[in-house]
């Protein structure tokens, strides 16, 4: 059998995850493409030089990536969100099928009649969450007649907690203090509202078997994308979990304004709040090398089938790889974008377009794929469906 | 009579207003805009520009007043009373210094003179009290002073508002605080042992410990003594969280280029959230709870004050200030007719032995709408 040809493009944290869980199989070719040299031979060593690297392509010009990736079966997108959007663009251009994780903020969904034009199959947004969640809540929704609510829950968290912040960084600091301070959008009785963020706040303690999680809180955040329009539910809300306590504290912090990007005069010098907050708390928030971490999230949609009124329930929860110390966000974000690649190139998935990862939820068997893949790379899924 | 009050500030004019109405009173301040406006206020009123450490024109001011009066800054404290002293005047003073003014009871014995410090509310009336609950107790068990300068209403996120400094209020959230265990000082981190408790009027505030007990650590004796501070129900905590952020650290950080350390950005931001504006409608209260409890022969006997005051409608004084002001303006009557005859630098706890003073100083706080209510409690024959 002909090796499939996959590029990965970028190989930070996560990127580097799934050109080495791509390397794994044998019916791969990989190539990694990264400007940071020295963390490309990292890779390519880990690899046993399985994987070949690359640092001459600049994520920043489209005609750069186009060149780099054509002729290739599959694209694997984890560059910087600010760059994503034209990423995209250069992969369907050069008519190369991708999953990708980059998050970016415009709206991916521009390039689908571009896609539809090249023929290309494109999977965005395919991480922990929206990514895993997105394809199990799609779904659950295919399996029910009417849709009434989805809500899910989704975190990643140390597993001791310190204080004052009882948390670690496991993606970008700037991101996390924008959840602090963007308002959330739900869906609610089919209509689309903002809140407050951090409002919303709930104690929460889930009872899921063979799992000890600990108590947590949950609150509105603005995760739910491309959800809000793509499932037939009228309701749709995303919490974020924390340490109990957190949100509170959180608020505080904005209301006193620890939170502005708004220059205030101190002793004469402009300083930026929110940059003293970064300072004082960014190097205490940074997760050790050795630090345990879990990530998180419970799914819940609710419905009617046959007459009957059901709910389907997801969870999915990993701890960091005490082998490779992958921390479980870089896993659990990477394995859904990898074996969604897997599932495009191995023609399971043929849907011509820019598809958010709800999408995968419509085929059957990309699920049950999807799901034990997940399984196979020790991230734990449970599945449940009960009648109310 | 003749009195002189030096220092103009907020609590300073409103010991010149209360002295004036029994005395002619001069006001002394280096800033003559201050003294405008109090000239301005209350014509009867004199005033003199002077600094309150210039001891030889000072000398020349206060030649001829029956009794002095005083609140300046606390490290200008001991300099201005050793020249008040000098002079040969009595003083009743609430200028809070670092110094043990203790230490010029000697100097005030020579020069036959009385001196009152840190005669306020608390330190001040707080001392009085608990002076007052160990005279008429033979063991003092337990002495708890509760104190707390709240916003009538508790508006977010802080629901703390205040009249001076925001990084005085910071010191108080970082420094150590002694209290006296089993007879022996004991130091405890800024705003430990925190617990709820209800006060009548109010309802349930938070309490915390607070390093207010001065001279009463030397002057009585009690196995468990302590100041707890009181906020509304959440202060701590947030304060607590701005401290383990690092946010009170003093030492400079670079950020964006220049050096500024966290606890400037936080009085930066603090500070106008935390200014009480009466023009908006924001009223303070004093609250404070003065517990002695301990043996009398063989009963056991608990002695309460309690105070609730509230903002003055009628002259906009703000509740801290006259709780404050008011009281020296009190002890200087006393002082002035002869009805405090020590001499020396006497802490108020020393005084409260006299039946005379105390039933004076209660009714005349009465008169001026401050309302100390106590109560006894006694288990008769314990022992």
């Amino acid at each position: 059998m002909m090796k499939k040809k996959v590029t990965v493009l970028g190989n930070g944290l996560v990127g580097s995850v799934m050109a080495l869980d791509l390397a794994a199989d044998e019916g791969y070719e990989v190539t990694v493409c990264d400007a940071r040299k020295d963390k490309l031979e990292e890779t390519v060593l880990k690899s046993k030089g399985k994987i070949k690297g690359r640092s001459d392509v600049d994520f920043a010009s489209p005609a750069s990536i186009s060149a780099a990736v054509k002729g290739q079966d599959l694209v694997i997108g984890a560059v910087p969100g600010s760059l994503g959007y034209q990423m995209l663009g250069a992969v369907i251009r050069a008519g190369v099928d991708m999953s990708d994780i980059s998050f970016m903020g415009e709206d991916y969904r521009d390039w689908d009649a571009e896609a539809k034009k090249y023929g290309v199959t494109t999977f965005e947004d395919v991480g922990v969450a929206p990514g895993s969640s997105s394809v199990l809540i799609g779904y659950a929704c295919s399996r029910l007649d009417e849709v009434e609510d989805v809500t899910y829950y989704v975190t990643g968290l140390p597993t001791s907690p310190q204080e004052p912040y009882n948390y670690k960084l496991v993606f970008s600091p700037d991101d996390l203090v924008e959840e602090y301070v963007r308002p959330a959008r739900t869906k609610k009785g089919g209509k689309i509202v903002s809140v407050p963020a951090l409002s919303g706040c709930k104690a929460v303690d889930f009872k899921i078997p063979g799992l000890k999680l600990p108590k947590m809180e949950g609150f509105f955040t603005d995760g739910s994308r491309t959800l809000l329009d793509t499932i037939p539910s009228p309701n749709v809300t995303e919490y974020t979990l924390r340490y109990p306590g957190t949100a509170a504290r959180m608020e505080f912090l904005r209301e006193i304004g620890l939170f502005s990007l708004e220059p205030v005069k101190i002793n004469g010098a402009n300083i930026r709040p929110r940059d003293v907050f970064a300072k004082l708390a960014y190097p205490r928030m940074e997760l050790g090398k050795e630090e345990n971490e879990f990530t998180f999230y419970y799914v819940e949609v609710t419905g009617k089938k046959d007459g009957k009124r059901l709910q389907y329930q997801f969870s999915l929860y990993d701890e960091k790889d005490k082998e490779t110390l992958y921390p479980s966000m870089s896993r659990t974000t990477g394995f859904p974008c990898v074996i969604v690649g897997k599932l495009i190139a191995e023609g399971v998935l043929n849907n011509p377009g820019v598809n958010p990862p709800e999408e995968v939820g419509k085929n059957a068997k990309a699920v049950e794929i999807f799901i034990d893949e997940l399984k196979k790379r020790n991230v734990k899924i449970h599945q449940n469906v009960v009648e109310l | 009579m003749k009195s002189v009050q030096i220092g103009g500030g907020l609590v300073g004019n409103i010991i010149a207003e209360d002295m004036s109405r029994d005395f002619d009173v001069t006001v002394v301040d280096l800033d003559e805009k201050t003294l405008g406006k109090i000239k301005a206020k209350n014509g009867a009123v004199k005033t003199a520009v002077c600094s309150c450490t210039d001891a030889e024109k000072l000398a020349g001011i206060i030649k001829d007043a029956d009794i002095v009066t005083a609140g300046v800054p606390g490290r200008l404290g001991r300099r201005m009373m050793e020249a008040v002293i000098k002079a040969g005047k009595s003083l009743c003073d609430i200028s809070f210094m670092p110094e043990d003014f203790e230490e010029l009871d000697g100097l005030a014995k020579k020069h036959n003179v009385t001196v009152v410090p840190d005669i306020g509310v608390a330190p001040g009336m707080s001392n009085f009290l608990v002076g007052r609950g160990a005279a008429l107790l033979d063991e003092v068990e337990k002495a708890v002073i509760y104190v707390g300068g709240i916003p009538e209403k508790k508006i977010p996120p802080f629901n703390y508002q205040i009249t001076w400094s925001a990084s005085d209020v910071i010191e108080e959230y970082t420094r150590p605080a002694r209290y006296i265990k089993d007879f022996e000082p004991v130091v405890i981190e800024a705003m430990g042992d925190l617990n709820l408790e209800e006060f009548p009027k109010v309802g349930t505030l938070e309490t915390f410990i607070t390093d207010g007990l001065r001279s009463l650590v030397k002057n009585v004796r009690a196995r468990n003594m302590q100041e707890r501070t009181m906020r509304w129900p959440g202060h701590v905590e947030q304060m607590r969280l701005l401290r383990a952020m690092g946010l009170f650290d003093e030492e400079k950080r670079v950020l964006g280029g220049s050096a500024v350390s966290p606890r400037d950005v936080a009085c930066d931001l603090l500070f106008p959230m935390w200014k009480m504006d009466p023009e908006a409608g924001d009223r303070d209260l004093t609250i404070m709870r003065v517990v002695v409890e301990g043996y009398k022969g063989r009963d056991y006997v608990k002695y309460t004050w309690d105070l609730c005051d509230r903002f003055d409608e009628k002259t906009w004084n703000n509740s801290m200030g006259r709780c404050t002001g008011l009281t020296c303006s009190i002890f200087a009557h006393a002082v002035a007719s002869g009805l405090i005859k020590e001499k020396g630098v006497i802490a108020p706890e020393k005084l409260a032995a006299s039946d005379e003073l105390y039933d004076f100083v209660i009714a005349e706080q009465k008169k001026r709408g401050i309302d100390y209510i106590e109560s006894v409690s006694a288990v008769k024959n314990v022992r």
